[in-house]
């Protein structure tokens, strides 16, 4: 036997411990049980292209006491009823759209109805609530978030946190501190994000847009209470200002690809060097957090909303001049970064792949 | 009804996926965060991503790494937490049964040894942990870990070796007289 052949004999039988030392496996039930309701969801949610979109008409407030039992076969009953496809195109409603209300309580609804541990729900909980900051931010950029809208999103929001809330404290009572703690960070982070999607800077604004003032005003009290409950601390500062990034960066994606953003090819040009900056800073604040880096990943976190948040105020200035086409208006945007002339890192736009 | 067929196409590979590659996911999710009811949690919102992305238009060719992948960017993006149960802890304390399909390996590698080899992947550093359970846990070849974990094939080769080489030292003497 040669040592080459050796060392694959040896290597080949720690690898034989290896796997006997760690296979365990989900117990049946389990399995069949998540089996069964991954079959349920599939079934509602077609893939695209397979079933045509139905015309609908349903009132939101029938919905909303409908879904309030959250029963799988209820809710399958009612994709039945309105179509797969439809719960497909709802994915990218806005409030005010009329296949919002299907977002909000049909195919989030059903998400929720697959989670089944107090974790679980939290997490998913924190996680509509990080949506609704996402509308708040595509809607602002697009000089639509009225009073309605806003109290909606307001409205919604807060039930998000109610219920993430609620199982914060059914995982204290089971005892999992840990987990209770993940799900207190994740909450507080969301509504310093609040804040932020409208934040401070922007406050100025507030005589050409109404509706941020209201956004803002609504927003920064919880926002300023979960400061103070997390003490000022920098965890749920950063994870805040991460949150806020994330809403900020998938709007202004969503923004720049809707045909009715009417943008001159300056602004467009400066709005995707910034959303590029953002993202860059977000993955670079992301991979940091992977490897334990929280002091750099704060920094990038900021970087990122500020980019972000740049992207606003160049629409914002361009909306209050009345001018979209003027490409070289940049003094606002200037006045919240200090590099928007710098080149962008080449990594391209839409760095963020939420889970994928 | 042609459209019909095709979603019962669809619902059929994923459930096929499913039955193949839950029990593997929830292997490896279970060894990285050290919780069943999270693994559990996670195996399910893997094939729920999964799904989304399908519903929505994207084609998955290989379901095993785009799943290990998923499932991987899934613990960097919300469970960050270093794990703080032992793997052996976990295995011996929560009710895992250790698989019976693995007699041949059984007979060779006895239970105490089993719990000295996981204590050995405990004390090894995250960076080589993940690879080796995905290699020799998973039997992923290095090029599907490569796009699993985002590290380029050489590099994943390198740790592959060196985690092996760590996990001799930190076994010691004993695992070459038990071989």
């Amino acid at each position: 036997m040669n040592l080459f052949n050796f060392f694959k004999q040896e290597d080949r039988e720690i690898a034989a411990k290896i796997r006997a030392a760690t296979k365990v496996r989900m117990d049946d039930t389990a399995r069949e049980k998540t089996r069964a309701l991954l079959s349920e969801y599939v079934k509602m949610r077609p893939v695209r292209g397979v079933e045509p979109l139905p015309f609908i008409s349903l009132p939101a407030n029938e919905f909303s006491l409908f879904f309030m039992r959250r029963s799988v076969p209820a809710l399958a009953a009612v994709l039945v009823l309105i179509g797969g496809g439809t719960a497909a195109a709802a994915e990218g409603a806005l409030p005010g759209d009329i296949l919002y209300p299907i977002k909000v309580h049909v195919n989030e609804e059903m998400r929720a109805t697959l989670a089944t541990t107090p974790k679980a729900k939290a997490d998913w909980q924190v996680s509509r609530a990080e949506r609704r900051l996402e509308e708040a931010a595509t809607l602002a950029l697009s000089g639509k978030l009225d009073d309605v809208k806003r109290a909606e999103l307001d409205t919604n929001l807060d039930a998000h946190v109610k219920i993430a809330s609620e199982n914060r404290i059914r995982l204290e009572d089971d005892n999992d501190a840990v987990g209770a703690s993940e799900v207190d960070t994740n909450i507080q982070a969301v509504l310093i994000a609040r804040e932020n999607i409208l934040d401070g800077k922007l406050a100025a604004k507030a005589a050409v847009r109404p509706e941020t003032a209201a956004f803002v005003m609504a927003a920064s009290a919880p926002a300023e209470t979960a400061r103070a409950a997390a003490g000022g601390g920098s965890d749920v500062e950063t994870k805040g200002h991460r949150t806020a990034a994330k809403a900020r960066i998938e709007a202004a994606k969503k923004f720049l690809g809707r045909s009715d953003a009417r943008l001159s090819p300056g602004a467009r040009v400066q709005i995707e060097t910034s959303l590029k900056e953002a993202a860059k800073a977000f993955s670079s604040g992301e991979v940091d957090v992977s490897q334990g880096k929280e002091v750099e990943a704060s920094s990038h976190f900021d970087s990122a909303l500020e980019s972000a948040t740049k992207i606003e105020a160049i629409v914002s200035v361009s909306t209050d001049t009345g001018d979209l086409n003027d490409a070289d208006d940049t003094s606002d945007a200037e006045e919240s970064g200090d590099d928007s002339g710098s080149g962008s890192s080449g990594s391209g736009s839409g760095g963020i792949n939420p889970g994928l | 009804m042609e459209k019909t067929s095709k979603q019962q196409e669809e619902e059929k590979e994923f459930l096929a996926a499913y039955d193949e590659h839950s029990a593997s996911l929830f292997r490896f999710l279970t060894m990285k965060i050290a919780d069943r009811e999270v693994a559990r949690d996670l195996t399910q919102e893997t094939f729920t991503r999964a799904w989304d992305f399908r519903q929505s238009g994207g084609a998955i060719r290989e379901w095993k790494p785009f799943l290990f992948r998923t499932a991987y960017n899934l613990v960097v993006d919300v469970y960050r937490k270093k794990r703080a149960v032992s793997l052996d802890h976990l295995i011996d304390d929560q009710g895992f049964a250790v698989s019976d399909d693995s007699a041949d390996e059984k007979r060779t590698v006895a239970t105490a040894e089993m719990s000295r080899v996981r204590k050995g992947i405990d004390q090894l550093d995250e960076t080589y942990r993940d690879i080796i359970l995905l290699r020799y846990t998973e039997d992923l070849p290095p090029k599907e870990i490569a796009r699993i974990t985002g590290l380029s094939e050489n590099v994943v080769s390198v740790r592959i070796h060196r985690g092996i080489e760590k996990l001799k030292v930190i076994l010691g003497p004993d695992a070459k007289q038990s071989l």
